[in-house]
């Protein structure tokens, strides 16, 4: 009996040939980003809803919750939500943006679904019960944990299931945050830490489709109004500048407060961890029934009316001061949530408090709305405590929609930046992640490292370089002459290769001395080298040459130096 | 039968392995849509219960804060509104009113921010702008109220727009008239009456705001009106008789007061009937009186002027009857002349030639102040005098 043809063409391993297997891998890959968006915004609808409904059924329907509920749900939350982290879900403590890094640089992009679940329930019981915390971080986590889920449902390579978690990442802040640019953003900025061609694409697509999906169900209204912004006297900038002060004194303030209180928190004895989030809850519910109930839960409808003028500068000074305090106290208690709304509920009120005293003491100075600075205020925070300068630049264009406030929120970010580096040198994630006994990489640190790059290596063309048509007696010569052991030929229009001199004696030895160079040389050629390369592009091909040729960029028939293995070696300090 | 070689089975089974990794994809494309498809059934009924949650909580806080504002508690109203909106984002109702609770409480920046906004969204809604032309008039902001009130009549109105729109209109006239710009107010008029509804109270009260802007032509000719749908409105009676009175027509104003006399017996109507008689009486541009009659009225007006004038001295000092530079000793030597003259005329002309500088001797003292408060007969004078040259045409 004849046996038929197999119907696809198959490698021995079973795979198509490995070209449009590639390509189609990376397709399948993108579509799974578009589903991991998918499903990161239907959780983050789900999880928003949630803690929306904790918040109606515990503390009431009514913007300021009435006594005795004020301080009796968030203690008793408090209790609930410890249990539940110490027994079931010991993974969700914090905000989620390191459990991501460590999933991507530690653990191959896994991140147990249980993480997920946990995050969603505990975080959803914190925030809706007047937990000072918000939902963006764990949203994140939510979107990271499912996409590594996916993943592996799905038996991904190991370097996909790696790029998978930020992939997530970005779906989940995306959705929460209703801000696609400013969580992709985020997520290249203080997760991934480089711009790559290979895991963007993804990112924005999971990014754009969770947002879809998000405001298909929540609406596209932004989480808060923004007020009718403007720029218009230059002088202004000097108010903005000392918004950019302020608000950099405050980020310090609120991360060296974190710094200080989380271990010592967690030294406490186990039993502790307990009654720690139940006692934060206490002291949030005693604010919130002393009068400010503004500093409870996420807090976006007060940011609102901060961009609305609807507080004295004193009272927005105020509630930013007790933000701090109060978001200190739900983080550093292990409750889980994220830092995001707070981060923005500081800066809003901080900015309006500024504005509104600058308003006051320089009248001819401050000429928009304290509206405006409320907004400038939200991106200094950003910039300053949570350290993303291009995040927190953004954001603020992002939400607002208006790109006349651009100078002043990249002055102001750019000093809060600058003074919070300088004062702070670790910023709150990488300061998070070592308190955790984790040494993940900083974004901070490798944007702000030298980059080395081939020029800085490279040495001066010391050998003979010929051209392919040229004899090997001649080549010989010239390598005698000069004393080389090796020559460089260009071989147009393949490019450049290389010859020892040994191997020319054994050809003139031959007899064939009159031969072209072109028969002598390896079948590959030397890859095309630059200067202004990174020297990680020459460690990768140093071994395979012994010395490689540097190119000129308007003339790739121009060597402008040499470069060899021990060259990049000293140069790294070997 | 025979069966294939080895070699041949194990060629079909990686071909048939290949087969199923090259389907593997297409099938966890349908996997993930199906699962995507359960998770949005799922999410779509967990959020049609959550808005339908939402709304009803957005509702009763809202109507809760309409309650509050309709009795006069806008601090209240204030909280319930703002929790309306916790669950209604951008209900360009609740913004409103909101609005509205923050303007009833005196907080007219952050009320003028969120008529501000909703006029972002909405920029030709008729209520918004009437809004912002109110709270404009309010810090007497002149030029943005009559720019918001014009946006508000041009504007759009949900239910009856004509009516909302003359509404806005009366409300613009008497905002301009309270800034006395009487001609941008009298253009307002002009176009408010080529679309007035025809009936009593839309002309009374164009004729009411002719006459403050002191058109009284114009507010006797909508005074008229008024009466004519309703010959038993007071209000109107009395206006048309001031509106006659003012333009010298003062038989016709006699009229209109005795009218109004007899459907209500105000002391106060029977005393401007009191006057109106009396500047009939002492008339002396009236063409139809022999020249005795025109001499004593003549001699009534220098009588009550020589009282005035001497009322007017006593409250400031003044002896009247010295020759000096004071206006009132000015006007005393003036009468003494004038008196001589009328008494010393011969034929009715002489006394015609002498009725402007009576007239202006007689607004001059009557005009003069301080003097105290002018009597029925003052005021009479001053009526008759005033406007000699209509009474003269």
């Amino acid at each position: 009996m004849k046996v038929p043809a197999p119907a696809v063409i198959a490698t021995e391993s079973g795979e198509l040939f490995p070209k449009q297997e590639r390509i189609q891998g990376e397709r399948f890959f993108l579509l799974l980003a578009i589903f991991i968006g998918i499903f990161s915004g239907l959780a983050v609808v789900c999880f928003r809803i949630a803690i929306d409904y904790v918040r109606i059924t515990l503390l009431g329907p009514s913007l300021s919750p009435q006594y005795p509920r004020i301080l009796v749900v968030p203690a008793a939350a408090g209790i609930v939500v410890a249990m539940l982290v110490v027994f079931l879900f010991p993974k969700v403590r914090g905000s989620g943006v390191n459990q991501t890094k460590s999933a991507l640089y530690i653990f191959d992009g896994y991140i147990p679904f249980r993480t997920a679940i946990g995050k969603f329930i505990c975080s959803g019981l914190a925030i809706g019960s007047g937990q000072s915390l918000g939902p963006e971080d764990p949203s994140l986590q939510i979107g990271a944990s499912i996409a590594s889920a996916l993943g592996r449902r799905l038996r991904l390579t190991r370097e996909r299931l790696r790029l998978i978690a930020p992939i997530g990442a970005a779906a989940g802040l995306s959705a929460a945050f209703n801000s696609p640019i400013s969580a992709i953003l985020f997520v290249i900025e203080e997760v991934i830490g480089r711009w790559s061609a290979g895991i963007f694409g993804a990112v924005v697509l999971s990014a754009i489709s969770s947002v879809v999906v998000t405001r298909y169900f929540l609406g596209s209204e932004p989480l808060f109004r923004i007020p009718a912004v403007q720029f218009t006297a230059p002088s202004e900038l000097l108010a903005y500048a000392a918004l950019g002060i302020v608000g950099a004194l405050a980020s310090i303030v609120f991360s060296k407060a974190i710094e200080i209180l989380r271990p010592r928190m967690k030294a406490l004895p186990r039993w502790t961890q307990f009654l720690q989030p139940a006692i934060a809850g206490v002291i949030i519910g005693a604010i919130g029934w002393a009068g400010r109930p503004e500093v409870m839960g996420a807090g976006y409808e007060f940011i609102d009316q901060a961009m609305h003028n609807q507080f004295t500068w004193q009272v927005l000074g105020i509630l930013a001061g007790l933000k701090i305090l109060t978001t200190v106290l739900s983080f550093t208690s292990g409750t889980p949530g994220g830092m995001f709304a707070p981060t923005l509920f500081i800066g809003a009120m901080l900015g309006g408090a500024v504005g509104g005293a600058e308003r006051l003491l320089f009248p001819h100075l401050v000429a928009g709305s304290i509206g405006t600075y409320a907004l400038v205020g939200m991106g200094v925070l950003f910039a300053g405590f949570l350290r993303v300068p291009m995040t927190s630049v953004f954001m603020v264009l992002e939400v607002s929609g208006n790109y006349s406030i651009i100078v002043p929120v990249i002055l102001a970010n750019t000093i809060a930046y600058l003074i919070s580096r300088s004062l702070q040198p670790v910023g709150i994630f990488d300061l998070l992640s070592r308190q955790d006994g984790l040494e993940l990489p900083s974004m901070e640190e490798e944007r702000e490292e030298r980059v080395l790059r081939i020029e800085d290596a490279m040495h001066p063309v010391d050998v003979p370089v010929l051209e392919s048509q040229s004899t090997v007696d001649a080549a010989l010569q010239a390598a005698h002459e000069g004393g080389a052991k090796q020559i460089l030929v260009h071989d147009s229009p393949f490019g450049w290769s290389s010859v020892e001199t040994s191997t020319l004696e054994e050809i003139v030895d031959k007899g064939d001395g009159m031969r072209s160079l072109a028969h002598t040389l390896p079948e590959t050629r030397m890859p095309p080298i630059y200067p202004d390369n990174r020297l990680e592009v020459a460690l990768r091909h140093a071994p395979h040459w012994p010395v490689l040729a540097v190119m000129h960029r308007a003339d790739p028939r121009q060597l402008v130096g040499l470069i060899s293995m021990r060259d990049i070696l000293e140069t790294l300090g070997h | 039968m025979s069966t294939p070689p080895k070699s041949k089975w194990s060629a079909r089974l990686r071909a048939g392995r290949a087969r199923i990794r090259t389907l593997r994809r297409p099938i966890y494309v349908i996997w993930l849509s199906l699962l995507a498809a359960v998770f949005f059934a799922l999410t779509f009924t967990v959020n049609r219960r959550y808005v339908q949650r939402r709304h009803q909580l957005s509702s009763y806080w809202f109507e809760k804060g309409k309650d509050s504002l309709n009795v006069d508690r806008p601090t209240e109203a204030i909280a319930e509104l703002r929790t309306a909106l916790v669950y209604s984002h951008d209900d360009p109702r609740y913004l409103f009113t909101l609005a509205q609770a923050l303007e009833a409480s005196n907080r007219i920046s952050e009320a003028r921010s969120y008529f501000l906004n909703l006029l972002d969204d909405q920029p030709g809604s008729g209520p918004v702008n009437l809004q912002l032309a109110r709270l404009a008039a309010k810090e007497n902001e002149t030029d943005d109220a009559i720019r918001y009130f014009n946006a508000a009549i041009y504007g759009a109105w949900e239910d009856d727009p004509g009516v909302k729109r003359q509404q806005v209109r009366q409300e613009l006239i008497n905002f301009l008239i309270s800034k006395d710009l009487k001609t941008q107010a009298r253009g307002e008029l002009l176009t408010y009456t080529a679309e007035m509804p025809k009936n009593g109270n839309s002309q009374l009260w164009v004729a009411q705001a002719f006459s403050r802007i002191g058109d009284d032509r114009s507010a006797l000719d909508f005074y008229r009106a008024a009466v004519r749908v309703n010959r038993h409105d007071i209000t109107a009676l009395l206006g048309a008789g001031r509106a006659a009175f003012h333009q010298s027509r003062f038989r016709d104003a006699l009229e209109y007061f005795k009218g109004a006399y007899d459907i209500h017996e105000d002391p106060a109507t029977f005393q401007l009937i009191q006057l109106v008689t009396l500047v009939i009486d002492s008339n002396p541009f009236e063409s139809q009186i022999d020249t005795k009659e025109r001499r004593q009225r003549l001699l009534l007006a220098m009588d009550v002027v020589d009282h005035r004038l001497r009322q007017c001295g006593e409250s400031q000092n003044i002896d009247v009857n010295t020759i000096g530079t004071n206006p009132l000793q000015v006007a005393r030597a003036r009468w003494v002349y004038l008196d001589s003259q009328i008494r010393h005329a011969r034929t009715g002309a002489d006394l015609v030639q002498l009725l402007p500088p009576v007239a202006s001797l007689v607004t001059t003292v009557e005009q003069q102040d301080p003097c105290g408060p002018p009597s029925a007969e003052d005021q009479a004078m001053l009526r008759i005098y005033q406007n000699a040259e209509d009474l003269q045409q």
